[in-house]
């Protein structure tokens, strides 16, 4: 059995850990409740005929006082990389959390998820700017969510 | 190994930690028997550690620095696992084991939960009125002994400030840089604390509202209306302006003079009326009389100044206010238009004539009186022959 080591990065309150429990419960609660440390999932799942078991972590959301650790970093093979798509900082942030992913990880892949996209009108949804490749996504509708994980570890098997 | 034993001993007796032993192959060699509340499920010999501990996934090549240094190790802070946050430090045992200590950290991490979500909710609510804050007008936050204390986005976007530092290092001679058009905060305090009220601030203007914040601090609010005023501006003279010579209307010209004789100004009152207008637009048709007009109004206006009232009252007659009581002055000028009139070639309609009634202000004088005044010399002038300039 393949077993992959995938991170969610970004800001803080961006939905992290309710894009996984979306992933793996495929449940959402509203109530921000902050993530500290790191909490871990496994999901397993099959890309072609790879079966693959994906060791999620959640980790805590940066703030500005506060980086993520680098031992979490260490060893993973990809990231979901996440920001709030009615947050403006989050976005702007975004660079940074994918350039320290890196830098620890320099063959890792990534995706970036704008999240709560359920926020925003249809207007708003067709003009949205995003990096290329990037996935707008709702975890409390569970828009694309799946689509997300999916494309990353498409990306990290192939 | 003995050392090793005891050691684990003394620290299980506490109930901090637990340990598992690994081997090169993952397989769990040993266990402390508390093991399982970490997991929530018995844990076996022989078993692959990473179906318990998933964590140590992506760690396999540090694991391999540990086995073969005493001196290599790592710790994993803060993982949440079945309702506990431990801390996982992996240590060298032998070149064949690897020791995993599991140092239950959850009482200190709740804490710390506690406090991160309390400042994570702050930082939430402190953007989101941040973001209230700089979607409004420019607003200015001054002290009592006029400090600048607080100015949102709008404020250091108009005045090209880079950050709000950058401003509070200025001492209270702030205007300088701010290029605000007042002497001193409590002047601007003073001048905008009952209503809102204008504000020019190089071309742009303001309307300026001051509010006293708990004692100690002035807000100050400065909503810029400079295309409201300009669109109101642009209204007024449409508004003010003849369509056909662009020359004031009467109503104008009576406000301004009324305003002029309120203020005890000496003005000089010039009625010119085109002689046999009528028979122009009988023989020539309406849109050359037009034509005509324009004409008049434009070759009259070059020879005016900036300050002097030029409009049309209406048909083919015009009215000109001149800031001056030096009768004399005025009529040798009017005289000299006159003659440029008598001379000129009018565009479809040749050679043409005017007449002018003038009249110079007196004390107690009304719109009515001065005009009425005017009014008879031009007629006089009509009656004299036409082509002339008489004064009433």
């Amino acid at each position: 059995m393949i077993r992959k080591k995938i991170l969610l990065l970004g800001d803080f309150n961006v939905g992290k850990t309710s894009l996984i429990r979306r992933y793996i419960d495929n449940t959402f609660d509203d109530k921000y409740l902050t993530t500290i440390g790191v909490k871990i999932s496994k999901k397993f799942l099959s890309v072609g005929s790879t079966e693959c078991e994906l060791i999620i972590w959640d980790v805590e959301g940066a703030t500005p006082q506060k980086r993520i650790p680098e031992q979490y970093l260490v060893g993973a093979s990809g990231a979901i990389i996440v920001a709030d798509c009615n947050r403006e900082e989050t976005m702007v942030n975004l660079e940074e959390h994918i350039k320290r992913f890196k830098a620890v990880n320099p063959n890792g892949k990534y995706v970036v998820a704008y999240n709560k996209s359920d926020l925003l009108t249809p207007q708003q949804l067709e003009h949205f700017q995003m990096v290329p490749g990037g996935v707008l996504t709702s975890a409390k509708k569970g828009d694309h969510v799946n689509q997300l994980f999916g494309t990353l570890a498409k990306e990290i098997l192939s | 190994m003995k050392n090793i034993q005891i050691i684990l001993n003394a620290i299980l007796s506490q109930d901090v930690f637990e340990y598992i032993l690994i081997d090169r192959a993952y397989r769990i060699t040993d266990f402390s028997e508390n093991i399982t509340r970490y997991f929530g499920k018995n844990v076996h010999r022989d078993d692959d550690i990473r179906d318990y501990l998933p964590e140590i996934v992506g760690y396999e090549d540090r694991i391999e620095t540990v086995l073969e240094d005493e001196k290599n190790r790592y710790v994993l802070e803060t993982v949440y696992k079945n309702d506990y946050y431990i801390n996982i430090h992996l240590e060298h045992y032998s070149k064949d084991k690897v020791l995993i200590l599991l140092h239950n950290t959850t009482e200190i991490t709740l804490s710390k939960l506690e406090l991160l979500q309390y400042s994570n909710d702050n930082q939430l609510l402190f953007n989101t009125i941040k973001k209230i804050l700089d979607s409004q007008d420019n607003l200015l936050v001054v002290t009592s002994n006029n400090k600048i204390e607080y100015a949102n986005k709008k404020f250091l976007e108009y005045f090209s400030l880079k950050s709000l530092d950058e401003l509070k290092e200025r001492n209270e001679n702030n205007f300088s840089i701010t290029s605000l058009p007042v002497r001193s905060f409590d002047a601007l305090y003073e001048y905008a604390k009952e209503e809102e009220k204008e504000l020019t601030i190089g071309e742009d203007t303001f309307l300026v509202k001051a509010t006293l914040l708990e004692k100690t601090y002035k807000l100050f609010t400065f909503s810029k209306i400079t295309k409201l005023c300009d669109m109101n501006r642009a209204l007024e003279e449409k508004i003010n302006r003849d369509p056909l010579t662009g020359l004031y209307r009467k109503s104008y010209f009576d406000e301004k003079l009324a305003e002029a004789l309120e203020y005890d100004q000496s003005v000089t009152l010039v009625i010119a009326d085109i002689d046999n207008f009528k028979a122009i637009n009988d023989r020539y048709g309406h849109l050359v009389g037009d034509k005509v007009l324009k004409e008049f109004a434009d070759l009259i206006g070059s020879q005016l100044r900036d300050n002097d009232l030029f409009a049309r009252w209406g048909g083919e007659e015009f009215l000109i206010l001149f800031n001056c009581s030096k009768q004399e002055k005025i009529v040798e000028k009017i005289e000299k238009i006159r003659e440029m009139v008598d001379t000129h070639v009018f565009d479809g309609a040749g050679h043409l004539t005017v007449s002018f009634g003038v009249a110079t202000s007196k004390e107690n004088d009304t719109v009515y009186s001065l005009l009425e005044r005017a009014d008879k010399a031009l007629y006089l002038a009509k009656k004299k022959g036409k082509n002339m300039v008489v004064v009433g």
